[in-house]
């Protein structure tokens, strides 16, 4: 909200300068996001034109004599077109400084000009809001006066930043309450006094009926013999200086008064009602109205509308409609300062896609004591410009007496940490507006009516630490800090990083949500999904709609850009998602190795494959401290002929493989890129490895030639050769592969090491033969293979 | 709140030094009451809020930078929770993990940390 610090001085004296006012804005909970800092001015009187002629010379200019209320008068050339005798003006005296400019004697066409008259741009405000010329003042203005002084024209603006909580701080007068309350000032309450016209005996002319509840409390006076014109000057600049453009003197009052108490007002020309009469309803669905900024809208049953006996008025706590928009012609008024339901005024607004700045207030709630209080300062406001009132009638609930809550300074203490006497707790709460009255060891406080969000002992506690200042808690060591709070999961996360990390991968951190695109790359590809994707019900853009499905999206993103760089090794631990009705969450860590494509690689060959394999039974190492044991698998993301399950004690620990080449394609990867996917809770623990002395007794090594089908993987042959070995067999290794013309077509030729010993004995060639032989039963078995003839 | 101070305190000590101090300032969220903006000591300027003969670009000039919300668990969900909020009481923080990155590794854009260049990740690893 913009906080026009001259606006601020009207209601409370401060003697600081703008950082001041920020800073303890800022340590009351209200930080200020920007300053706009106004231009120094001097030199600026006010001046009445006592005589406005033509000037000899120049058909474009004038000349007038100026009475600033000297000695003499000033005469004063001017190629201004608004000007006439009579007028009180702001006049530039020489030696005055303006925007841009310093005004010096100089010599019109002939004619000594002693200074300028004054407009908009001059004094830093938007021409465009305001005359097109000179500015005019009201005619009692004191000659002479100190026009910047007056008007507090240097006086910077804030933009400050108003927590959710804190709608009676949407004003200037909101503001100034804490401001007054931080520095131990009183507040001048803005004058509400008006002379309302004899109260008819047969009750307002005008009547109001809530027919939906989620209208609380409505405010209704009626003005008469209302005249449109210019507002005040001083009006004007309050509000250009807030950013709210002046229009004409009604129009603004109601911004003035909504600016100033935070309570919006609408105006509605009463002789435009149909009925005399105002009903806050539902909408009709397919009901049509036309709003003041000129959109022709179509209604649905959530808008909340305030209608005539014919038509809807205005869309609650929104916007008004055209057809009883105040004219020039308007004479007789009808106000209205409405509380709605917060939540349905915040529905509508969203559903329309129409913030304003009466919504921004009304959807917070405003409080039901706001609306007679806005009435009668805007009743004031418009008698001064020659409107006569009748008195304010409210409809719906009756304001309630806001609870009282006990505290106590022990309370104060055990909240904020820090010793606040009873004194001080008195004071910073009256300071507020509370009312406080002693009860024993305690005080009972009773909020101020415009303190909706006060509503526990917490409330005022905070309250007391605001105004004291968060300045005075001390940093205390809590006694629990010498204790550590161990995380399972922050630990084996920790431990799988570190031992990946070893082994030259970085961490990434990728996108939890994702938009479509991701998955209809896995669908191009002809890459199954592992369950339904998890949508968001509220995205906050498409690229967000989708819970990742998968590490791997993210992490093949970050390949496509650096393809270049290869090798490449990246890592991520994070959650994929995905199931329905009820979402799974599932903590997974992927490791992924890029490697450049070989050109004289056969395709059959894929030697990175078995350099992540090696990797990735490394990494299992270090975080088990065990071997674990490859064997062939399926994942609908990996090359199904390069897949393997890494098990540790014969359990599924992770599956690693060549990422599925239509994937890389759908990415446009060239590169061979290979992936490890483990959940985070199929991660072994660690166990410290035991000693088991090595045997004494040689070994017996036997290379075996096999000729099986070339869909088996090595690692399936390895395995089947352990499980038909009977605990002599300490080593087996594939350690060649071959395919050509010396083997039958379609086989290939593995060459596998086997390396035989016994714990407790020398092994004989005999002993060695049997369990060869069991060894090639069970490759036969379990593999198909035979032996190369 | 002080025993809330304390430990961010403590926290702010171990990421960014010995002399870090933590300052809160009033705010406004729903599970907390009293709430609190949490800000810490710049340590690109130790709070001087000048650097190298300008102004601090980490803290511009302000001599703080911010960290996060904080506050003394709102009553209600102490009592949603099961617990007693008249037996016990708690507090409740949450901090930005790219802006500690970003002052810890001095990162001058936040948008270093979701592009994963590999360059950056061996550099900072």
């Amino acid at each position: 909200m913009k906080l026009p610090i001259a606006w601020l001085r009207d209601y409370i004296d401060l003697e600081l300068g703008t950082d001041e006012i920020a800073g303890q804005l800022a340590l009351l909970g209200f930080p200020v996001d920007g300053i706009e800092r106004r231009p120094n001015l001097s030199g600026i009187v006010v001046g009445r034109l006592t005589k406005v002629e033509k000037h000899p010379n120049a058909d474009r200019l004038q000349v007038c004599t100026v009475d600033t209320g000297g000695a003499s008068a000033l005469t004063i050339a001017t190629a201004a077109t608004n000007v006439a005798q009579g007028q009180v003006v702001p006049v530039a005296v020489i030696g005055a400084k303006l925007v841009g400019l310093e005004i010096a004697p100089r010599t019109m066409r002939g004619i000594e000009s002693e200074g300028m008259l004054v407009s908009a741009g001059e004094i830093g405000l938007a021409d465009e809001w305001f005359e097109d010329g000179i500015l005019q003042l009201a005619p009692e203005t004191p000659l002479g006066a100190d026009f910047v002084k007056m008007y507090r024209l240097e006086d910077d603006v804030l933009d400050v930043e108003i927590t959710a909580n804190r709608v009676d701080a949407m004003s200037v007068l909101g503001l100034a309450r804490e401001l007054a309350a931080a520095f131990a000032k009183s507040v001048r309450v803005p004058d509400t006094s008006f002379a309302p016209a004899p109260a008819r005996p047969q009750g307002s002319d005008a009547s109001i009926t809530l027919e939906s509840p989620d209208c609380k409390r409505f405010v209704a006076q009626r003005f008469s013999n209302v005249s449109v014109r210019t507002a005040p000057f001083w009006m004007r600049v309050r509000l250009a200086l807030a950013g709210q453009r002046p229009i004409n003197n009604l129009v603004d009052i109601s911004n003035f008064v909504m600016l100033e108490t935070g309570q919006p007002l609408h105006f509605y020309d009463f002789e435009k009602l149909a009925g005399r009469r105002l009903i806050v309803r539902d909408a009709r669905p397919g009901e049509t109205m036309l709003t003041l900024d000129g959109e022709a809208r179509t209604l649905q049953s959530i808008d909340l509308v305030i209608a005539d006996a014919e038509r809807a008025q205005c869309l609650a706590g929104l916007r008004g409609a055209a057809s009883s928009e105040v004219t020039e012609a308007t004479r007789e008024l009808l106000l209205e300062a409405a509380s709605f339901s917060g939540p349905r005024i915040r529905r509508m607004s969203v559903a329309m896609g129409l913030r304003t700045d009466a919504s921004s207030r009304h959807e917070k709630g405003l409080p039901l004591a706001l609306g007679e209080r806005a009435a009668a300062r805007a009743a004031h406001l418009l008698q001064a410009e020659g409107a006569s009132a009748q008195p304010a009638f409210a409809t719906g609930a009756e304001i309630e007496q806001p609870a009282s809550i006990r505290v106590s300074a022990a309370q104060v203490h055990a909240l904020l940490g820090t010793i606040v006497a009873d004194e001080e707790i008195a004071l910073s709460l009256r300071g507020l507006g509370f009312t406080v009255a002693a009860d024993g060891d305690a005080f009972v406080a009773t909020p101020p009516a415009w303190r909706g969000d006060i509503k526990l002992r917490e409330d005022v506690i905070e309250e007391v630490g605001r105004i004291t200042g968060y300045d005075r808690i001390g940093a205390e060591q809590p006694p629990i800090l010498d204790q550590a709070i161990s995380s399972r999961d922050y630990h084996d996360a920790r431990r799988v990083a570190h031992a990946i990390a070893a082994l030259g991968y970085r961490e990434a951190v990728t996108f939890a949500l994702q938009g479509a695109q991701v998955r209809e790359l896995h669908e191009r590809a002809g890459v199954a999904l592992p369950g339904p994707v998890v949508e968001i019900t509220n995205p906050l853009s498409e690229e967000q709609r989708y819970m990742r499905f998968s590490l791997l999206p993210g992490l093949l993103t970050i390949v496509r850009r650096h393809e270049a760089e290869t090798p490449l090794r990246l890592f991520e631990i994070g959650h994929i998602f995905h199931g329905a009705p009820e979402p799974l969450e599932t903590e997974m860590v992927a490791w992924l190795l890029v490697m450049p494509k070989l050109a004289d690689e056969p395709e059959w060959r894929d030697a990175g494959f078995l350099d992540f394999k090696g990797e990735s039974l490394a990494f299992l190492r270090a975080i088990a401290g065990r071997a674990g044991e490859a064997v062939s698998a399926r994942h609908d993301e990996l090359h199904p002929g390069k897949t393997a399950s890494l098990l540790v004690d014969g359990k599924d620990a992770a599956l690693i493989g060549a990422v599925d080449p239509r994937l890389l394609a759908s990415y446009d990867i060239t590169s061979r890129v290979y992936a490890g996917l483990a959940r985070m809770n199929d991660i072994p623990d660690y166990r410290v490895p035991r000693y088991k002395p090595a045997s004494r007794y040689p070994a017996i090594e036997r290379d075996l030639a096999l000729i099986v089908a070339p869909e088996i993987p090595a690692m399936d042959i390895e395995h089947a050769a352990r499980a038909g070995a009977d605990g002599v067999l300490t080593d087996v290794r594939v350690f060649d592969e071959y395919r050509g013309p010396q083997v039958e077509s379609g086989k290939k030729s593995i060459a596998l090491r086997v390396v035989l010993q016994r714990d407790d004995a020398t092994l004989t060639d005999a002993e060695a033969d049997r369990h060869v032989a069991a060894i090639l039963a069970s490759l036969a078995e379990r593999c198909g293979a035979k032996i190369r003839a | 709140m002080g025993h809330l101070k304390g430990m961010l305190t403590g926290m702010c000590r171990e990421l960014f030094g010995p002399n870090q101090a933590v300052r809160f300032r009033p705010s406004f969220f729903p599970f907390t009451e009293p709430s609190a903006e949490v800000d810490t000591t710049c340590p690109g300027c130790a709070g001087s809020g000048t650097r190298e003969g300008g102004t601090c670009k980490t803290c511009g000039g302000s001599g703080w930078i911010e960290l996060g919300g904080s506050g003394m668990v709102h009553p209600g969900v102490l009592r949603e929770s099961g617990y007693d909020p008249e037996a016990v009481s708690g507090f409740a923080f949450g901090v930005g993990i790219e802006r500690i990155a970003m002052v810890r590794h001095e990162l001058d854009d936040l948008r270093v940390l979701f592009e994963n260049d590999p360059k950056v990740l061996a550099a900072l690893a």
